[in-house]
């Protein structure tokens, strides 16, 4: 089947299976590999794309279920070599190590810092538990988005 | 050198400069093994055994080949070469030939064009099994008449440590038996790789690895190639710590990719990566402590069994690590330790961050608070009384000629401040056991305080010169002088490769300093593993800056000569500079007509095997660390909360204080899980917990704030005095955890992970029999040594000619 | 990788999405997909023809409605969470959303795909039951309503006949003094409940437990109602005391779940405690 999404900005087509993910579509078919695949059932949040505004994990949506909608993901947070400030906390922060869940919790950390621009750790603890990180502990990750929190506090939005 | 000399350059060394992959990874723009694309790629998939122990009869693949889309399906007789691999053994085959010795064995591979075609051909591979009976126990594989795993029996490895007298009397003696579970590492990244067919013959495989080139010498002879045609490129790494030592898709893929005359891209799924890679020895301890009423070791016993599955990985080593660590980081003047390696028919296990030191570090640190106990004292005094120190002697007879400031790291762990008591009156549910959704109050909560010591060697031991190389470059660009860094190290995560760019910094005094992709052009580097990199492959970057600056230095003097001058005083670099006594001579610029480029091998300090009573200068260095936990749990419902780990840590220097800290915060969470909620659990050999859904490894919400201070006491005669930092928060939190549980609960826990039910006292401690005796072996080596199985690891360290 | 042997469709009407399920037998019908994909993952689920719900417009709301709060069977988790109204008038419904799984999957999933999946440790359930809701399904025969009690029929089994669609999901508003919670242990990993429990309890005016209705979910293969406990409870003095012995009777004759998480044994406790700290939740 053809599935055409709006992906970062721009509409794009692709053929694929009834039963590829939109994961799958974005990585294999679309070239934007910036969205990660570890555990292919929703645990891990490596995947955390947004859906027509929404927070979700691209490997539990199908491709079809993306059809005529807006999909964005970490590819285009970046201005070209302006990282998104999420993006400049984690490297200040110590907050990347092997990186492989990096794209999923800067997604997910840019998605909270649009609905509450100024959690507390209780808050932001919560809403990244769904990421799973194994080489940093968090530590830093708290830290890298109580960094973004109150830069961002400063930047217009 | 002496780290008051050290040169200040930004981002050099003793700096939290920035991570150089830092910027790529959040922009989702760093290239994983799963990334890798070529054109006309083709898609490799495994077929497993479902069986621990069956013969095979036959395999039909007529109706796997015929589906469409399939490019080739290959057998055990299809490997070109050696039909068998292994780190230390070349035990394990490359597909199974006629016997599976575990559920998830490969059996047989293919190719087709598009992933979903692949996964069905695959179930349409017909493999005729005979099951046969398994053995899954590990003091069961010991038994007269258990099924054998192997020709040579059930034994890879059987260590005894004989030091002093052990049968020296004692006024105390406290006695326990100890299990901790088998536990997967979980790299986020799976096992992933591409094998491209080359035009002379060979190939090029993009691998996540951590260890490039015992990859090639394990690939190569089984693809029947000559090393120089199998080239090894390092593709980004999702995270190692121990799963990517062994080889998982490599031979495959290249075999796929040599048959079929495409590009073959494996990538394994989680539950794939469950079998794909080695696990942590699940471990069986029986010890028992004898003191002075005062409180001094007088003599350990303790029997050791590691369960290592079907095949040797480097199951000698862990075990050889197990035995030397069994009595802790204290001064024991009369041990026994019995410690064996089992094989069984249960998936395969090796290295895991920590390598055989976790397991016993849970139990002696038990025996410690069981004997702080018996003696009335408190457990931290108990710890200090018996603390290793510099010329200490450890149970193997070695002198500790580094530093050990065992003292320092208890006490600086101790002076961390506690975490607030709780307030009185309700508490925030998201702060209590259970969090959102349970409604607790807080009435029912126990809070309990423990604390963990352990040590552990940095870089291979017993012998082994595992020698690390790098080759450095300087030239001229229009934004001045620049250094390229090339090392076959894999950067996996924990940051090496800034470490590398921060020694160039320092070395040289050049900001501007890049990464040749780690390759098999260079010589080896060896493994990044056994919190050896820092040393050794930084040991060799500054080898190759320091000959670089000497042939600098040769070309300013010439000049200065040349011009008349004398140069007076020492010739340094600084900011791209040059200067001669503190003072600017000219820009490094200047200098660089020709490009001055230096490969050097940096070699550590030679050590020694252990002899017949398991004596011996074995660890090249010595690391220590100390653990407090402060935990809560729910006496109703079994839960726990871990609400602060406090840890100080012996790093010799922090080269990356920010890193340093990862590295702590990091490997608490991996010992925490391994506490708390980390097991692979088996049934029959089969896991049964493949996924992340049934494997839980810690969440935000699973982990406390961590507090961590770093004793800086350099250790003489390696790089900077920094000793490697990636284990040791690992082994140290679980028993710190379970020691805070007890304390919380009042309950024996001698079992990690410790399971709700446990808390609750639904389940009795785990029992034990009498310890297994010792098994007959051949001599000290590892059982398949005397059997010709050796792989040849040492051949890697020759030099390799250009 | 999800299997391919399935055909798709995405209708725009509810009535194309029933003549589709009439035509295609097999047909499984996809409202969030959470746990269908999941399960087609495992190859646990293998439909050859599924039909996807999100085009219709409409099903998707929270509203009053004849006494009772009816929610549409599209709306996700997230919204029903954040719903004004449900907070207000049924907290145990809004604690139920809100414990669900990650936000990933909030902002996804379905009541309605939830209550027609009917998983053993999905929220939903045991607020259902507790509340005496009432499902509302489309289907060739016009529009029926099942009450709670009907719905979960065994382990993954509803009510809901071949051919029907879950268009709406009906809570009665709880009378002023009825009060209700939802408590749980979530999974660490997939956050579905391991135990959860739902309480509706109202005071008389001697301040004894006038009337409670305890459900739980997570324990067996279907929620249920443990009446036994409920019945130790009414009449009784709401003392956290009283309500801790009246939960020894909570886990009567119900053939607990064994997994590896918990065994039967823990389950029990879980029961108990979950059940009582339920109804003190409640109480407040």
């Amino acid at each position: 089947m053809i599935v055409r999404a709006r992906v970062n900005g721009e509409w794009r087509s692709a053929e694929v299976w009834a039963g590829a993910s939109l994961l799958h579509l974005l990585r294999d078919h679309l070239g934007l590999p910036g969205s990660k695949n570890a555990c292919e059932q929703g645990e891990c949040g490596s995947c955390s794309v947004w859906l027509d505004g929404e927070l979700v994990c691209a490997c539990l949506v199908l491709a079809a279920q993306a059809h005529a909608r807006e999909v964005r993901t970490v590819e285009a947070l970046a201005a070209g070599d302006r990282l998104h400030p999420v993006q400049e906390a984690f490297v200040e922060a110590g907050a990347v190590q092997c990186g492989f869940c990096t794209p999923g919790f800067v997604v997910a950390a840019v998605d909270l810092l649009q609905r509450d621009p100024a959690p507390d750790d209780a808050t932001i603890r919560e809403a990244l538990s769904g990421n799973l990180c194994r080489c940093t502990g968090y530590a830093k990750i708290l830290d890298a988005v109580r960094l973004a929190a109150q830069r961002m506090a400063g930047r217009p939005r | 050198m002496s780290v008051g000399t050290l040169r200040r350059t930004r981002g050099g060394v003793g700096s939290s400069a920035r991570r150089v992959d830092g910027v790529p990874k959040v922009k989702g723009a760093f290239q994983y093994g799963s990334d890798l694309w070529a054109e006309e790629m083709l898609w490799g998939q495994t077929v497993r055994s479902p069986h621990a122990h069956a013969r095979i009869r036959g395999v039909d693949i007529a109706k796997a080949l015929s589906y469409p889309g399939v490019r080739a399906v290959l057998l055990a007789a299809d490997v070109p070469g050696r039909k068998t691999f292994g780190l230390e053994f070349a035990d394990q085959p490359v597909l199974a030939q006629d016997r599976v010795r575990y559920v998830g064995e490969p059996v047989a591979i293919l190719a087709a064009v598009d992933p979903e075609v692949a996964r069905r051909a695959a179930e349409r591979v017909v493999v005729d099994y005979e099951v046969l009976p398994a053995v899954t126990d590990m003091e069961e594989a010991l038994r007269p008449g258990a099924p054998q795993v192997h020709e040579y029996g059930n034994v890879l490895h059987h260590v005894r440590i004989v030091h002093g007298d052990p049968d020296a009397p004692a006024d105390v003696w406290v006695e326990g038996y100890y299990e901790t579970a088998m536990q997967d590492q979980a790299i986020l990244g799976p096992e992933a790789g591409m094998a491209v067919p080359a035009d002379d013959g060979g190939v090029d495989l993009y691998v996540a690895t951590q260890w490039l080139h015992v990859d090639r010498q394990q690939v190569a002879p089984c693809l029947g190639l000559p090393p120089e045609k199998v080239r090894l490129h390092l593709a980004g790494v999702g995270g190692a710590f121990g799963a990517r030592e062994d080889v998982s898709m490599h031979i495959h893929a290249c075999m796929l990719a040599l048959r079929t005359g495409r590009p073959v891209r494996i990538v394994y799924s989680r539950e794939e990566s469950f079998f794909g890679h080695v696990h942590r020895h699940p471990s069986r301890v029986w010890m028992r402590h004898g003191a002075t009423r005062d409180g001094r070791l007088v003599n350990v016993y303790a029997r050791v069994l590691l369960d290592g599955g079907a095949y040797a990985s480097s199951g000698a080593a862990v075990i050889t690590n197990a035995a030397t660590f069994a009595t802790g980081p204290y001064e024991v003047p009369n041990a026994l330790v019995e410690a064996t390696r089992v094989f069984t028919h249960n998936p395969p296990c090796g290295a895991m961050r920590g390598f055989g030191a976790p397991q016993v570090c849970f139990a002696h640190e038990a025996q410690m608070d069981r004997l702080a106990q018996a003696l009335g004292m408190d457990p931290a005094r108990v710890r200090l009384q018996n603390a290793m120190k510099t010329g200490s002697v450890t149970i193997t007879g070695q002198v500790v000629r580094g530093s050990a400031p065992v003292r320092q790291v208890i006490e600086r762990c101790l002076a961390l401040p506690m975490p607030e008591e709780p307030a009185a009156g309700p508490r925030d549910p998201q702060a209590l056991p259970g969090g959102a959704g349970n409604v607790s109050r807080g009435e029912g909560v126990r809070r309990g305080v423990g604390i963990a010591v352990g040590y552990k060697n940095i870089a291979y031991s017993g012998g082994f010169d595992d020698s690390a190389e790098a080759r450095v470059r300087v030239f001229r660009t229009a934004d001045g002088p620049a250094v390229e860094v090339h090392s076959a190290a894999a950067e996996v995560g924990e940051g090496l490769h800034t470490v590398l760019v921060q020694v160039a910094r320092t070395e040289l005094g050049i900001e501007h300093v890049t990464l040749h992709p780690p390759d098999t052009a260079i010589g080896s580097a060896g493994s990044t593993s056994a919190s050896r990199q820092t040393m050794m492959s930084g040991g060799a970057v500054q080898l190759a800056c320091r000959a670089v600056a000497e042939e600098l230095f040769r070309r300013v003097r010439a000049r200065a000569a040349s011009a008349g001058r004398t140069l007076r005083g020492e010739l340094t670099l600084a900011d791209g500079r040059v200067l001669a006594a503190g003072e600017p001579v000219g820009e490094v610029d200047n200098y660089l007509d020709e490009p001055i480029e230096a490969r050097r091998t940096y070699h550590h300090r030679p050590t020694q095997p252990l002899d017949e009573r398991g004596q011996g200068d074995v660890h090249v260095t010595l690391a220590f660390a100390a653990q407090r936990a402060v935990v809560e749990v729910d006496e109703e419902l079994g839960l726990a909360r871990v609400v602060q780990l406090a840890s100080a840590h012996d790093v010799g220097r922090a080269i990356n204080p920010q890193g340093v800290e990862g590295q702590i915060e990091g490997g608490a969470a991996m010992g925490l899980g391994l506490a708390l909620m980390e097991e692979v659990q088996l049934d029959g050999g089969r896991i049964r917990n493949a996924s992340f859904t049934d494997y839980l490894i810690p969440t935000f919400l699973d982990m406390p704030p961590v507090v961590s201070a770093v004793v800086e006491e350099p250790e003489p005669g390696v790089p900077y005095g920094a000793k490697g930092v990636g284990e040791m928060a690992t082994l140290v939190a679980t028993p710190a955890i379970v020691a805070a549980l007890r304390a919380a609960t009042g309950r024996p826990l001698n079992r990690a992970p410790v399971r709700p039910d446990d808390l609750i006292g639904l389940a009795p401690p785990v029992a034990s029999g009498p310890p297994p005796p010792a098994p007959a072996v051949p001599g000290p080596r590892p059982v398949p040594h005397y059997h010709g199985l050796d792989a040849g690891q040492q051949e890697l360290m020759r030099p390799e000619s250009d | 990788m999800i299997p391919a042997a399935f055909d798709y469709a995405a209708p725009a009407t509810l009535d194309e999405a029933l003549r589709l399920l009439r035509r295609h037998r097999h047909a499984k019908v996809m409202a969030g997909g959470q746990s269908l994909l999941s399960l087609m993952k495992l190859r646990v689920a293998s439909p050859s023809f599924i039909i996807d719900l999100r085009r219709i417009g409409r099903l998707a709301y929270v509203k009053e409605d004849k006494g009772a709060i009816a929610v549409g069977a599209m709306t996700t988790h997230a919204a029903l969470a954040a719903a004004a109204l449900v907070r207000r008038r049924l907290p145990a419904l809004a604690q139920a959303a809100e414990a669900i799984g990650d936000l990933q999957v909030r902002n996804v999933g379905t009541i309605g795909g939830s209550l027609a999946h009917a998983d053993p440790a999905a929220d939903y359930p045991a607020v259902l039951l507790a509340c005496d809701g009432v499902v509302v399904v489309r289907g060739p025969r016009g529009t029926r309503k099942v009450p709670a009690g009907q719905w979960f029929t065994g382990l993954f089994a509803t009510a809901l006949r071949s051919g029907e669609i879950v268009v709406e999901v009906q809570f009665p508003i709880l009378p002023a003094g009825t009060r209700s919670a939802y408590v749980k242990m979530k999974h660490p990993a997939s956050g579905f409940a391991v135990v959860g429990a739902a309480a509706v309890v109202r005071l008389g005016r001697d301040g004894r437990v006038a009337d409670v209705r305890l459900a739980f979910t997570g324990a067996a293969s279907h929620a249920f109602r443990a009446r036994a406990a409920e019945e130790a409870l009414r009449g009784q003095e709401p003392t956290e005391a009283a309500v801790r012995a009246a939960m020894a009777r909570a886990p009567e004759g119900v053939d607990l779940l064994e997994d590896l998480v918990a065994d039967a044994a823990y389950r029990a406790q879980l029961v108990r405690v979950y059940g009582a700290r339920a109804v003190l939740a409640a109480l407040g």
